[in-house]
């Protein structure tokens, strides 16, 4: 871990990595909605709707697991002092707000056929909404202060007061009977989902994972820049 | 300073400054009786509307007084020493989430009954609808309280509060309708009434940890 | 043709996917553009300002120079 806290190390590290990570995703995608929307079944009971799974389930996964990333990234921050935490949570919550925002527009165009509704406020929907304003809410705070450092910090601790959704999200199916389908494919005894749907699923949440690190990479190198930049122009003032 | 002396020294200010709780109540009953006049007279929906239009009301109410919990100790120094006295900071935020609700929570649970008035609320209802304002707006205010620590000092503070605070409250207005619309109808209450009492005594441990966390951050 | 129609009319739910992917590709694109865009300009921007700096430094030493000759 403290191996990539310097910042030089991890900025040649991300160069080095980054056109495979970006071409790794191409390729998965390419796979992946090719899979998912010529070589894959209709559904038994849903038709062709189902083909929105291959988006919305990776979608909803990855916008739960970013906000995993960040609130560990925060804990980091906070306990460690980690220098490149805070750069990681800064540059990872638009990613992750963007996941949850796909999640609930794929949603609802899944909910009008399939349900008869475009909304429902049932316990899946409203703590994914609460999700989705929790990232709208950590992205405000970091950039709500003139010293960056307290937009970092506090954006952690709200993070980590967060984290109490995410079980709330994953197993609010199970708790109350909602209109949302049950777990179907992280479950105790397996999967319940056919082979020909699970395959392309896996490769798009696959393609997900990709896009985020290959972005996360590139929003990291992005700030890292910045501050470099901040530093210059200050020392340029001080100097002149 | 011990633990009632926090509460009594907050309920000291707040009583010199009447205008405050004086302030939130009055928004609370005048924001409510706006209601009847958007929507019309009819009985039957403003009966149907009025557990909603409370507690949006007293969410909101509650929200107006929350930007000044440690403004006031923040500016004339005396976050500090809270910081730095004997008695831990997590018991220090606690006692001023006490405070602060005995001056904007508990003044909204007793004017519940006029609004109940306005709206044609049955007595049968009131009980139950009067216990679930008190979990939920004690919840309300210790969850309030780590926004505005996590906001002390912040640009355009006052906005950035509520869009941190009413999505996580959110949940808190669900049951709390939830088990008012159960007891005017006659609906077993117990459900929604355990899952309020479990969120204030979940608050009640994390809230105090999570404000002392910002707080602290906020004096570097 | 009427296989391509049949494809893009998606079982009568075409007007439900269609946008879905759309949506996603708008969405993810537009993010991936913003993020690639910012990372161009700041690169752009260090490159103008640390040469702003190499230059002033040779001033410096050029001048510090002159200074030594009479």
């Amino acid at each position: 871990m403290h191996r990539f806290a310097n910042p030089g190390r991890f900025l040649r590290l991300a160069d080095a990595i980054l056109p495979w990570v970006c071409g790794a995703t191409v390729l998965s995608f390419a796979v992946g909605l090719y899979w998912a929307l010529f070589a894959s079944p209709a559904d038994y009971q849903q038709g062709e709707t189902v083909r929105i799974m291959y988006l919305h389930v990776p979608s909803a996964w990855m916008s739960l697991f970013v906000y995993i990333v960040i609130a560990l990234a925060g804990a980091s921050s906070l306990i460690w002092r980690h220098p490149l935490a805070d750069v990681a949570a800064k540059s990872a919550a638009p990613i992750g707000a963007s996941f949850a925002f796909l999640t609930l527009v794929t949603g609802s165009l899944w909910g009008k056929p399939m349900w008869g509704t475009w909304w429902v406020w049932d316990a899946r929907l409203t703590s994914m909404l609460v999700l989705f304003f929790l990232y709208l809410g950590h992205m405000a705070l970091m950039h709500a202060f003139e010293d960056q450092t307290r937009g970092y910090r506090a954006a952690a601790i709200l993070a980590l007061v967060g984290v109490i959704n995410i079980p709330i999200i994953k197993f609010s199916v199970d708790w109350w009977s909602t209109l949302h389908q049950p777990a179907s494919v992280i479950r105790l005894d397996g999967p319940t989902i056919d082979p020909s749907m699970l395959w392309p699923l896996l490769v798009m949440v696959l393609a997900f994972k990709l896009f985020f690190v290959t972005l996360l990479l590139v929003r990291m190198k992005s700030e890292l820049l910045a501050a470099r930049i901040r530093a210059l122009s200050l020392a340029a003032v001080r100097t002149a | 300073m011990s633990l009632s002396q926090v509460i009594t020294r907050d309920l000291r200010l707040a009583l010199r400054q009447k205008s405050d709780a004086a302030t939130v109540v009055l928004f609370f009953v005048l924001t409510a009786a706006l209601f009847p006049f958007a929507i019309g007279p009819e009985a039957e929906i403003l009966i149907r509307i009025a557990p909603g239009v409370i507690w949006v009301t007293a969410l909101l109410s509650v929200l107006l007084s929350l930007d000044r919990l440690f403004m006031a100790d923040y500016e004339d120094g005396t976050l500090e020493l809270m910081i730095l006295k004997p008695l831990p900071l997590e018991l220090t935020v606690f006692g001023k989430v006490v405070a602060h609700w005995l001056i904007s929570g508990l003044p909204l649970i007793v004017a519940c009954p006029l609004i109940g008035l306005l709206y044609g609320l049955p007595l049968e209802g009131l009980g139950v609808l009067l216990l679930a304002l008190v979990l939920g707006t004690a919840s309300l205010s210790l969850i309030g309280a780590i926004g505005a620590a996590l906001t002390l000092g912040a640009r355009r503070g006052g906005v950035l509060l509520p869009l941190l605070v009413l999505p996580i409250n959110i949940p808190i207005l669900i049951f709390g309708v939830a088990a008012s619309d159960s007891g005017l109808s006659g609906d077993p209450v117990k459900g929604p009434l355990m899952i309020l009492g479990a969120v204030l005594l979940g608050m009640l441990f994390l809230a105090p940890l999570a404000a002392a966390a910002a707080l602290r951050q906020a004096m570097e | 043709m009427s296989t391509l129609d049949t494809f893009f009319n998606m079982g009568g739910h075409g007007a439900f996917i269609w946008p879905c992917y759309a949506f996603a590709a708008l969405l993810m694109g537009g993010l991936a553009i913003n993020s690639w865009q910012s990372l161009a300009r700041r690169k752009r921007q260090l490159a103008h300002l640390e040469g702003q700096r190499a230059a002033i430094k040779k001033a410096t030493v050029t001048g510090a120079q002159k200074k030594e000759k009479p």
